[in-house]
């Protein structure tokens, strides 16, 4: 049945980079929570916006369009999309559609934290 | 001497004893009691009295032989004298007829007035005059100034609030409400409020009878419960002393005593009251009546009682006065206007008060009832279940707000669907609950049960052991596989389903006895497999039984014949809602609860055995069909996956297999079919040894599938000139090691193949 089966929670670790938690599927119904968690992540200080995918259930073409569609709109605010968590099978996903050259992937939030220092 | 009123409600339970009984009126007494701190000043009584009259007596004889002597008309007769202070000192002592001061008064200034004339008189004749002359002329002197007397009375007694003006002012002021008010209580309390408040007693009461509508109804009313009157008789003995409250300014006693209580019809102070407006005094009143008793008892001192129409609406009884005083002739002249005025505004008021209680009363049995609807309701199934291949309609009504048919979708892990409908004897409240019962039972049942007559059969005992006598259920219970279209079903007295095929309209026959009657029972069980476009029509009797105006049934020939002509499965309920409505005309009132179910199977299971090439020892493993419908993509996957298992690829080549898959479907249900839900993808699962196959295959609409797939190109993407979306294909042909896409008129499929190895 049509339904958002995700549940996004938003962090914000620090003025410049804030971490949104995805729970569940990413598929074309996860498109408005996506959106309204990129809009609580991002503020006028973000620079950093991560993605922990540690709770990510099941991820479909969509779900990768969803992701290009917010990094669209990472790039016009001139931020940076970093993420973590991703399992084996996603991680060859990313880099099957070259997802990855443009989202970082790490395996673990302290790396990942770390990263984002330097950038 | 300080008093505070008691503040306490409490009401005793109805009496009413109808219908070829003795009736037995109950009064509803609402009581103000003030609660004396200080010794009770009594009404002297008994020996008492008597010498307080003795003693009047002798006082008046007193001042009379003063001032006759005083006067010199010791000549005048003894006895006529003698008589006088006699008459007075009665006078005084029947002080009901007059307020004591009042009478003091006057009797002060009358002597005042005939000692001015006699001395009048004296002055002005001579003891040599003629006594006729003085007797005449003093009396034309007296008759002169007696309206100057009067004035200066009335003057005086003004003066010193002597009248009791302000009580008629109080009691007039209550009176002109009496017109506007219908609530009962406000009338009563406003009564108690003008009498406590002109009289002052110790204690007032009124009574009123309760009474119920003369109407349909009252056969309705409870017989009440034997609790006699002994129990309101303990109540009325122990009440008066119960709790404190705080004392309360007069004018808005927030304090009244209120309870019910029984008194026998033929008690023969109600028959008294009846023939005796007006003030009643208790104490001087001798019958048999318990009620009476009672009064005196409770030390009441005087009764009014209320009569409006020849009716005996109630009464008024007040105990003795606060300040011990006598109720005084213009103090029972005002309570009998009283009595008179507010015995038709009680009736009334009391009429209103009935009629409401009935109007709640019919209002909580609607409410319970719609309550009940919606129980019900909430035991129907929700929404028809969507079966790829197969289309499900129902209609439901109740002849009542709740009925006793039933229908209900059990559907089993492994896709099949059960069927019931059925119908409990009657209609209304009872068959609802029985239905509810049933319906539990029956969904126990399945868990455990595979044969629908074996279901039937155990859920036929657990009735038959649950029910009255004469309750029974018919039901039918099929149980249909929707990918083979097999119907398996059993019948338990209930109307035998319609299939109709092409025209042709055959019955499912099943035997067995209707659900509840006796234990035991062995139900026949059958199976057909239904047929593309073939139509099985469910229904309760409702339908067949209504009649029209002619008192015709609307009968199974005819509903056969409807059924011949109709072939839509879609629209079949709506046709034969319509039909019969054609049938019973306007204003038809629907008898017994109705229910149908139509069942159709509309998609042509695609076949896909004949594909061309390849059975290179493919074994099928499984094919199975799904809805279009968003979110089964991760269903088919699974199964999918499930079904490879044994042949155990690696975990993340069997990874990219399922999100293949998932992909496919997903493709096939939004660009081959739309996402119609009625529309389905077929998948197939097939292996050899040396590889895994996965057709899936849509119903044809919308485009082809490319044959060639290109890259997505990233950055045309984040450049926004191309569209976010459409990674499916590539990413299908890049998890799986071979894709063939086919395209034909009928479908599109595709089919993806890993290789074991």
């Amino acid at each position: 049945m049509p339904q958002a089966n995700v549940v996004m929670n938003v962090r914000h670790v620090s003025s410049t980079t804030s971490i949104i938690d995805i729970q569940g599927d990413l598929s074309a119904f996860a498109e408005p929570v996506l959106m309204d968690a990129y809009t609580q992540a991002s503020s006028p200080t973000t620079r950093i916006v991560m993605l922990n995918f540690t709770g990510l259930a099941y991820m479909n073409s969509s779900g990768i369009g969803l992701l290009v569609t917010l990094l669209i709109r990472i790039n016009r605010q001139k931020q940076h999309l970093l993420c973590y968590g991703l399992s084996e099978h996603y991680k060859r996903i990313f880099e099957l559609t070259r997802l990855s050259d443009a989202i970082k992937l790490y395996d673990t939030e302290p790396e990942a934290l770390a990263a984002a220092q330097l950038l | 001497m300080k008093s505070r009123y008691t503040s306490h409600e409490r009401i005793a339970c109805d009496k009413m004893v109808t219908e070829g009984k003795k009736a037995m009126p109950v009064f509803q007494v609402s009581s103000r009691i003030v609660q004396l701190t200080g010794p009770v000043k009594n009404r002297p009584t008994g020996v008492l009295r008597w010498r307080y009259f003795i003693l009047r007596l002798a006082v008046g004889g007193l001042i009379i032989a003063a001032l006759s002597t005083l006067l010199g008309l010791a000549r005048l007769s003894f006895l006529f004298f003698l008589l006088l202070p006699v008459c007075v000192s009665i006078l005084i002592a029947r002080t009901y007829l007059y307020n004591r001061q009042v009478f003091l008064f006057r009797t002060g200034l009358a002597l005042l007035y005939f000692s001015a004339v006699t001395g009048l008189e004296l002055l002005t004749h001579s003891p040599r005059t003629q006594e006729i002359i003085v007797v005449t002329t003093t009396l034309a002197l007296a008759v002169l100034f007696e309206p100057a007397r009067n004035y200066v009375q009335a003057f005086f007694e003004q003066r010193f609030h002597l009248r009791n003006d302000e009580a008629i002012k109080a009691v007039e002021a209550f009176t002109s409400t009496l017109r506007e008010e219908i609530d009962l209580d406000k009338v009563r309390n406003g009564l108690l409020n003008v009498v406590q408040q002109t009289m002052q007693p110790q204690a007032v009461s009124v009574w009123v009878r309760k009474s119920v509508q003369p109407d349909a109804k009252s056969s309705q009313s409870p017989p009440e419960l034997g609790e006699s009157s002994e129990q309101v008789q303990r109540d009325v003995h122990t009440d008066i002393h119960t709790q404190e409250a705080q004392a309360l300014a007069a004018e808005k006693p927030a304090s009244t005593e209120y309870m019910e209580r029984a008194v026998a019809g033929d008690d023969p102070l109600l028959a008294y009251a009846l023939g005796h407006p007006g003030v009643v005094e208790v104490d001087r009143l001798q019958l048999d009546s318990p009620v009476l008793q009672h009064l005196k008892a409770s030390q009441v001192e005087i009764a009014l009682p209320l009569v409006s129409q020849g009716e005996l609406i109630g009464l008024l009884t007040l105990g003795s006065r606060l300040n011990g005083k006598e109720y005084a002739r213009e103090d029972r002249i005002l309570l009998n206007t009283l009595a008179t005025q507010v015995a038709p505004a009680l009736r009334v008021a009391q009429l209103v008060q009935a009629q409401q209680e009935q109007l709640r009363e019919r209002e909580r049995i609607e409410q319970e009832m719609r309550t009940a609807q919606l129980i019900q309701h909430s035991l129907l199934p929700r929404e028809q279940p969507a079966l790829a291949g197969w289309q499900i309609v129902t209609y439901y009504q109740s002849a009542r707000e709740v009925g006793g048919d039933l229908y209900d979708f059990l559907p089993f892990k492994d896709g099949r669907l059960g069927l019931v409908i059925g119908d409990v004897a009657d209609k209304g409240m009872p068959s609802a609950l029985v239905m509810a019962s049933t319906r539990s039972m029956l969904r126990a049942a399945v868990q455990v049960i595979d044969s629908p007559g074996e279901v039937l059969a155990r859920v036929n005992d657990l009735l038959y052991a649950d029910t009255p006598p004469q309750m029974f259920v018919t039901c039918f219970y099929a149980v249909l596989d929707p990918v083979s279209g097999k119907l398996r079903y059993a019948n338990a007295g209930h109307d035998l389903p319609y299939r109709q095929h092409a025209g042709s309209v055959r019955e499912l026959r099943a035997t067995g006895m209707p659900l509840g009657l006796m234990p035991g029972m062995r139900y026949e069980e059958k199976e057909v497999i239904i047929a593309c476009d073939e139509n099985v029509l469910f229904y309760s009797d409702g339908l067949v039984e209504a009649h029209n105006p002619r008192r015709e049934m609307f009968g199974f020939p005819r509903l056969q014949a409807l059924l011949a002509e109709h072939s839509d499965g879609a629209s079949l309920i709506d046709f034969l809602l319509n039909e019969l409505k054609r049938f019973t005309g306007e204003g038809w009132e629907q008898e017994d609860d109705m229910t149908l179910l139509s069942l159709q199977r509309t998609a042509q299971l695609l076949s896909m055995n004949d594909q061309p090439g390849e059975q290179d020892g493919l074994n099928l493993l499984l094919e199975w069909t799904v809805a279009s419908m968003p979110g089964n993509e991760q269903q088919a996957m699974e199964r999918v996956a499930e079904v490879v298992l044994p042949l155990q690829l690696p975990d993340d080549r069997l990874a990219d297999l399922k999100m293949a898959v998932a992909e496919a479907v997903m493709n096939a249900m939004e660009h081959g079919n739309a996402y119609q839900p009625d529309k389905v993808v077929a998948i197939q699962v097939l292996a050899s040894q040396t590889s895994i196959v996965v057709r899936i295959r849509d119903q044809g609409e919308g485009h082809p599938i490319p044959e060639t797939i290109a890259t997505p190109d990233l950055d045309a993407k984040l450049a926004g000139l191309q569209t976010p979306y459409g990674w499916g294909l590539f990413l299908i042909k890049n998890l799986v090691d071979e894709l063939h896409v086919t395209n034909d008129e009928h479908s599109h499929m595709v089919e993806l193949i890993m290789r074991r190895e």
